[in-house]
């Protein structure tokens, strides 16, 4: 276990390190600058020279990069150049809805997903063949298309749920609950294929295997089975799939975000990419790159719960 | 046994289903208007980056409006009325002297009291902030003879003045607080005037909603009409014309691409001609294209384009062909024939310019705005006249405006709203215009302008239409057509500011937007 968590601490350390080095470099050579947007086509050239100096926009680039890395490593993330709100402050406000978000889609395409692997591993029937269609659907809908679409059914014509719009839990849990509804669904459908399939093929394998007969023979009832035996050892690879699946949500949330209008760390960036306001892009891409370290060390420590063998390497 | 199973992880499906439908069930939406007329809610596409009012673009005017007054309000239809200015005009001739008599005991909702020494501070601030409006006062200077009346002396002639101080000036005419320019880090996430609302900002979430209550110290407290107004940002066209048909959103901006749409729905529409949208000849002395440099060139480009099949392909019926940069004072509906479709004519000027083949140039453009279609359709009719135009689009609409501006390109897509001659040349056409990449000057034009900005009442018409002739004649630009914008707004809202907004005055004031009866 120690061995695990210095490989992850050092691995992650690199990760965090060059995904900062390379969001800031693309940021900042990308043409056009927060001046230029700040002063608009009425700006004079003294005005927009003038404005980079104050903004320090004319400092070598390795200059201010290191003064954001220091920072950073303070815990100080800097200031909006737009707002000059602390971009921690600015990014604490929108993690609600995108972790809401994220981890509904992934509470929901897990559930559903397994469930229904389950149901088609056992059936081979019918549900077999429909789970191979939902898989093929999940996989091919664009996910703001599907948005739209739900939005249209239960928004406008059965006036159910928001079209969009997001309520904090603290101001109304049942509100909050009917905000995501459509937003989960949306962005979870296509890992709910996924899994499903995930769970499917990888039951089928451990059902088809001697120890199942065995247990069967020994007259354990199919229900122990199923979640006590066979579920725990098909699980490994669908808990690979649930961690890829984790880190591809948060990049999903950019479109599904825009489709709902949800104040959440998806829009955020996009907004403070167009506008060069490089501090926030910073501190929006370590927290997505953070959650893709907490992703691997869960999937490994899971790995590790659901395997002795892994567990003793 | 095996069904059992199969039923129990069915049955998990189901509930998920189920508890999905009893929350839809719980009660309606929080953000719906109660359709009492009690509460507001606008659509915008963007948020504003910050809320000082120096830096807020015109696009995003509401956001400010709400809590600032203006010094001179300009009414849906554009008719001028008194704000926190009760009186105002020029000092003597030449038209840069100019002069307001402030509205007596008004109180900024943050306690400060409206003196003329406190406008003189606000007018200063902005003027060094560097904000898109700073350009337009740039070396003034300003004065308070006395607690109610601010001098304004322009570095160079300013006709209409007023203008600069209504909604259309922005942070010019916004006057912050004395209390807020003590600490304009504050103007960022607060707001410090004297408008009819006040930002709530424990119930806004930046970039999300804003949400604004009735300020009690307002002057003006009959033309409050609502108990809480609230912008939502929502980026999405699709997703804002849902929320108003699902009744989360009362007003928000007209879009061509979903009129149709909300038409079907019963969404109210009006809609004003007010963006040209074509190319922006900028190399004209040829040093990228030579060819561009000849002025019968840039004349045959227009001749070659027939911008009512363009107009109708793209805007369908929300958008008018033209040839020229303004709707305002200058606008002549003879000028738009100037350019009457004729390829052949087109064909003869390339010929007797030298170019009988025809010539290639780039053009910058933008998805933005439908830039980049406008440039294909454009490029579809030059071919036929035996021009080659290659598009390169720039999605970063910044990106684009900044290469644009460098001389990088010889021509552009260009989207500019229509604005009064003398606002339109330091931008568009005047030597050091933003849109003159190539410092293009013209004696003739230069010549017209200045008149214009010192000319007296009876003859700025004329003027102006020999300006305009002159812009057309020498055909920098190739505009095909005036785009719109208007509203969208439901039965809940009182038609008459958003449907009264005119091509010269396209946005409505948010201080006449009323409860329907």
């Amino acid at each position: 276990m120690t061995r695990l968590l210095a490989r992850w601490l050092v691995t992650s350390v690199l990760l965090l390190f060059v995904v900062s080095v390379l969001t800031f470099a693309l940021t900042a050579l990308a043409p056009g600058d927060a001046a230029r947007v700040i002063l608009g086509m009425n700006g004079t050239q003294e005005q927009y020279e003038a404005l980079r100096l104050q903004l320090g926009l004319d400092d070598p680039l390795l200059v201010r990069y290191w003064e954001w890395l220091s920072g950073a490593l303070r815990g100080d993330l800097g200031e909006s150049i737009f707002s000059g709100q602390p971009v921690v402050e600015i990014i604490g406000g929108r993690l609600g809805p995108t972790f809401s978000l994220v981890f509904g889609a992934l509470i929901f395409s897990a559930v559903i997903g397994v469930a229904l692997g389950i149901a088609s591993a056992r059936s081979r029937g019918f549900l077999s063949k429909a789970t191979d269609v939902i898989s093929l659907a999940g996989a091919s809908i664009p996910n703001f298309w599907l948005g739209f679409l739900l939005v249209t059914a239960f928004a406008v014509t059965l006036p159910l749920l928001p079209a969009t719009g997001y309520v904090e839990f603290t101001d109304s849990p049942s509100e909050w609950a009917r905000s995501l509804v459509l937003p989960v669904i949306t962005l979870g459908i296509g890992g709910v294929a996924l899994i499903a399939k995930q769970t499917r093929d990888s039951m089928s394998r451990q059902l088809s295997l001697e120890y199942v007969d065995a247990m069967r023979a020994q007259g354990l009832s199919e229900q122990s089975i199923v979640f006590r035996h066979v579920l725990k050892n098909a699980a490994i690879p669908i808990t690979t799939v649930l961690g890829v699946m984790f880190i591809g949500l948060f990049s999903g949330t950019v479109l599904v975000e825009n489709v709902f209008a949800l104040p959440g760390l998806g829009g955020l960036v996009v907004q403070a990419t167009a506008s060069h306001d490089i501090p926030v892009v910073q501190g929006v891409a370590l927290v997505f790159a953070v959650m893709v370290v907490i992703a691997n060390l869960a999937v490994d420590l899971i790995y590790g719960l659901l395997n002795p063998k892994a567990r003793a390497q | 046994m095996t069904s059992s199973v199969t039923r129990r992880l069915l049955a998990i499906s189901a509930t998920i289903a189920v508890a999905a439908l009893a929350l839809s069930a719980c009660s309606n939406s929080p953000t719906a208007s109660n359709g009492d007329g009690e509460e507001l809610t606008i659509a915008l596409q963007a948020g504003p980056t910050t809320l000082d009012p120096a830096f807020v673009d015109q696009a995003l005017e509401y956001y400010v409006d709400l809590a600032y007054s203006p010094l001179v309000i300009r009414g849906s239809d554009g008719t001028l009325r008194p704000g926190l200015a009760t009186k105002w005009g020029y000092v003597g001739d030449g038209n840069t002297h100019f002069q307001f008599t402030l509205r007596e005991g008004v109180e900024f909702a943050d306690g400060g009291e409206l003196t003329a020494q406190g406008v003189v501070d606000h007018l200063t601030y902005v003027q060094s902030a560097g904000g898109s409006s700073s350009a337009l006062i740039a070396g003034a200077v300003f004065t308070a003879p006395d607690d109610l009346t601010v001098d304004i002396v322009f570095a160079t002639p300013v006709p209409n003045a007023e203008t600069f101080f209504t909604q259309f000036g922005v942070g010019l005419t916004d006057i912050i607080s004395p209390d807020g320019l003590a600490d304009p880090a504050s103007l960022g996430t607060s707001t410090h005037g004297a408008g009819p609302y006040v930002l709530d900002e424990t119930a806004t979430v930046a970039g999300d909603h804003y949400v604004y209550t009735p300020n009690p110290t307002y002057w003006d407290a009959e033309n409050v009409h609502w108990d809480k107004v609230t912008i939502k940002v929502i980026a999405n066209q699709s997703s804002i014309l849902n929320s108003m048909k699902s009744g989360q959103v009362d007003i928000a901006a007209f879009d061509y691409t979903t009129a149709a749409d909300a038409e079907s729905a019963g969404i109210n529409a009006h809609s004003v001609p007010n963006v040209f949208s074509g190319l922006n000849l900028l190399d004209r002395a040829g040093s990228l294209v030579p060819a561009l440099g000849d002025q019968r060139v840039r004349q045959a480009i227009n001749f070659a384009i027939d911008r009512q099949t363009v107009v109708e392909a793209i805007y369908s019926e929300f958008a008018d062909p033209t040839t020229q940069t303004t709707r305002d004072v200058g606008f002549q509906e003879e000028l738009d024939n100037y350019y009457a479709y004729d390829p052949d004519r087109a064909r003869a000027l390339l010929a007797e310019a030298g170019y009988p083949d025809g010539f290639e140039f780039t053009v910058a453009s933008t998805p933005f705005f439908n830039g980049d279609t406008m440039v294909q359709a454009i490029a579809g009719q030059l071919a036929e006249v035996g021009i080659t135009l290659k598009m390169e689009s720039i999605a970063d609409a910044t990106e684009w405006s900044t290469r644009m501006a460098s001389g990088e390109f010889p021509a552009a897509w260009i989207g500019y709203g229509s604005l009064p001659l003398f606002v339109e040349g330091p931008s568009l056409f005047l030597p050091t215009a933003f849109f003159n990449a190539f410092h293009s000057e013209d004696p003739e034009i230069t010549g017209l302008f200045t008149q214009l900005v010192v000319a007296g009442p009876e003859d700025v018409q004329q003027i102006s239409e020999d300006l305009e002739a002159r812009i057309v004649d020498l055909a920098w630009f190739a505009p095909v057509g005036w785009t719109p914008l208007g509203y969208y707004w439901t039965d809940l809202v009182d038609s008459e500011a958003l449907e009264t907004t005119t091509g010269l005055s396209p946005i409505a004031a948010i201080v006449d937007i009323k409860p329907a009866d």
